[in-house]
């Protein structure tokens, strides 16, 4: 047979790997997306205000219900492009959630400044699909288009409201550090791919386990240390953005600062978790190689301990809530890390079976983490969106005169933040044992002293607020808006403002019932990995 | 000089480490991302340099994605940017610092 038309046979025989089933939760909200974007060119103002919030919280709900049917396998599927192993899946669903809580917390957003509300509600799904897809990529390239899908709706969504020149600049210095971050991480891509000849994870992980790489183009050629070493330490410096990872942070407190809070509230918690489920990823990859531990744990510790002093120190002396909640997550990130460091060093330690059940506890735990922080930070941001002066710390004196409700609100978002001393029955205080149990366990002792020293310091600006609430003298004024009732707000069943009260006293619950019976959360991350793998 | 393997990687970090000043040293805000457009393109020329020394496609095919990438950030880049002038009426990055403290 003629050998170009053998190959053209071999080339249409052959299928790929591809399953749109196994896809559902990404497709769903690219529909929603357009869908909004359709229902907003077809209706007017009134209109599209009362109909997109519907529309969007529904495809949100949506794909996070495609994920307990099952359909997301876990194993690399999409020819190695995904992976949708319990870890992702979590981190993905800890995203959809931060974009559902900014649905329902955006009518009162557009309404007040007057933002264009079909592409506030499209931006708002399409930064959870980029958030999605970045917590369940297998592959450098698919990891940095998921990137930019989110970078750039949260840039736009930072900047989106017009009449804001701090939101123009917020959005400008958001905009120009993260190009600047995503340049870093493609050049580190470049590298780990001339070194190891793939760009798929799993692919690089088996490559680097062997030493050479043979897999791709047959030759059998030396993994060169160099690049390695080049690539991750560029990726990794890419991500330390992502992730407000000392020294890359400066952006934080400005970004929070200037834009609106439901925007700040889905950067500080979804793109920050979908960020550091790439982290993991690339680092269970790399951390096969064994001359990877020893040089990986070093600049990774550095950073998280540089993350946790900086972090709390900076956010002592913050006269603005939301630059104090920027800092407070640089050291969360901080205190994230030694999660990473462990990943880092197990296979140097561990072999087969115990290796892997011991990776397991580890994301675990780090899923744990990030979900108690997000539902902190949510609770937190929540509550300081719907306080007239949100930003200002002297709006909250003595708040718990005016909305004791509110007050109590963020006494929990305070005290779980806090993470130590006498807060066990709180998801804060739960994800940092459980963390800082395995840092210790692997031989991380005094990062993990160094980090609840930090946690020491944290309780100074966390409880200073709590006492600024609770024991201060109100101002004299109007005091904070009562979440319904007042104003404008109706006092539906379905409006907003019923809406977001559900969600905060929900957030408030969870703190609880989370750092009580924190296996609920791993319960459920582990029938989702157990879905329908062929 | 023949353009070895070598040769190609060198200008790819040359490219990159001048877009990497460019970005610490320029004051107006299209100058600075021209620099980040210029790491990026230096990233394009690396995929492209490995890709034909180890006769693989897969890094030509990775860089028209990322290139496509940077477009769509060029478009958002320019929209807050105009967003940016209508406040102040100049893009000199060191005179927008109303956010700090």
């Amino acid at each position: 047979m003629n050998p170009i038309n053998k190959e053209i046979q071999d080339i249409v025989a052959y299928v790929p790997d591809i399953s749109l089933a196994s896809l559902a939760p990404f497709l769903i909200l690219l529909l929603g997306g357009i869908v909004c974007l359709v229902a907003d060119a077809a209706s007017d103002k009134k209109g599209s205000r009362r109909i997109l919030p519907p529309i969007a919280g529904v495809t949100l709900i949506a794909a996070i219900a495609s994920f307990f049917l099952g359909l997301v396998p876990s194993r690399p599927f999409v020819e190695g492009a995904f992976y949708g192993d319990f870890f992702a899946q979590i981190c993905c669903i800890v995203c959809l959630f931060a974009g559902l809580l900014m649905v329902i917390l955006a009518p009162r957003l557009i309404e007040r400044r007057n933002i264009p509300s079909g592409e506030f509600y499209t931006l708002i799904i399409f930064a959870s699909l980029g958030m999605c897809l970045l917590a369940m990529s297998n592959e450098l390239l698919t990891a940095f288009i998921s990137l930019e899908i989110m970078s750039l709706s949260l840039y736009v969504l930072t900047g989106i409201d017009r009449r804001s020149g701090r939101a123009a600049e917020a959005a400008f210095k958001y905009f120009i550090l993260g190009a600047f971050a995503s340049a870093l991480l493609v050049f580190g891509m470049a590298f780990l791919y001339g070194a190891t000849q793939t760009t798929r994870l799993d692919l690089m992980g088996q490559v680097l386990a062997s030493g050479y790489n043979t897999l791709i183009t047959g030759e059998t050629v030396a993994v060169n240390p160099v690049w390695i070493y080049l690539g991750f330490t560029l990726v990794f410096a890419g991500l330390c953005f992502k992730l407000t990872l000392a020294p890359f942070h400066m952006w934080a407190p400005d970004v929070y600062q200037g834009a609106n809070t439901p925007t700040a509230m889905m950067i500080a918690t979804g793109s920050k978790v979908a960020a550091f489920a790439f982290l993991i990823h690339l680092v269970t990859a790399l951390s096969f190689w064994e001359p990877f531990a020893g040089s990986a744990a070093f600049i990774i510790g550095l950073v998280a301990i540089v993350s946790m002093i900086w972090g709390n120190l900076a956010a002592l002396v913050q006269k603005d809530f939301k630059r104090m909640m920027a800092y407070s997550s640089v050291a969360h990130t901080g205190y994230m890390m030694v999660g990473v460091l462990v990943i880092v060093s197990l296979p140097a330690l561990l072999q087969g079976d115990d290796l892997a059940t011991a990776t397991a506890t580890v994301r675990q735990a780090i899923a744990l983490y990030l979900g108690g922080y997000t539902i902190m930070n949510v609770l937190a941001f929540g509550l300081a969106y719907h306080l007239d002066g949100e930003s200002n710390m002297e709006a909250y004196r003595g708040l718990f005169w005016r909305n004791p409700g509110a007050a109590f609100g963020m006494g929990i978002a305070m005290f779980s933040l806090v993470g130590i001393g006498f807060t066990p029955p709180t998801i804060g205080f739960m994800g940092k044992f459980y963390l800082f149990k395995e840092g210790v366990q692997y031989g991380f002792t005094a990062v993990v002293v160094i980090a609840v020293l930090a946690s020491v310091v944290s309780a100074f600006y966390y409880l200073g607020l709590v006492t600024r609430m609770f024991m201060r003298e109100p101002e004299t004024g109007d005091g904070a808006v009562a979440l319904c009732g007042t104003g404008a707000h109706q006092c539906g069943l379905f409006t907003s403002a019923s809406f977001t009260r559900m969600y905060l006293i929900g957030a408030g619950i969870l703190i609880f019932v989370l750092g009580l019976l924190p296996w609920l959360f791993i319960g459920v991350g582990q029938h989702l990995a157990s879905g329908i793998a062929p | 000089m023949e353009l070895t393997f070598e040769a190609n990687l060198l200008l790819s970090a040359l490219l990159f480490t001048i877009g990497i000043l460019g970005v610490m040293w320029k004051r107006n805000a299209i100058s600075l991302f021209m620099s980040v457009e210029l790491m990026l393109n230096a990233a394009n020329l690396a995929f492209v340099a490995f890709a034909y020394e180890l006769g693989l496609l897969s890094g030509g095919i990775l860089v028209l994605f990322i290139m496509t990438v940077a477009a769509a950030e060029a478009g958002v880049g320019l929209a807050i940017f105009i967003s940016l002038f209508r406040g102040k009426h100049h893009i000199r990055v060191d005179e927008h610092d109303s956010l700090h403290g």
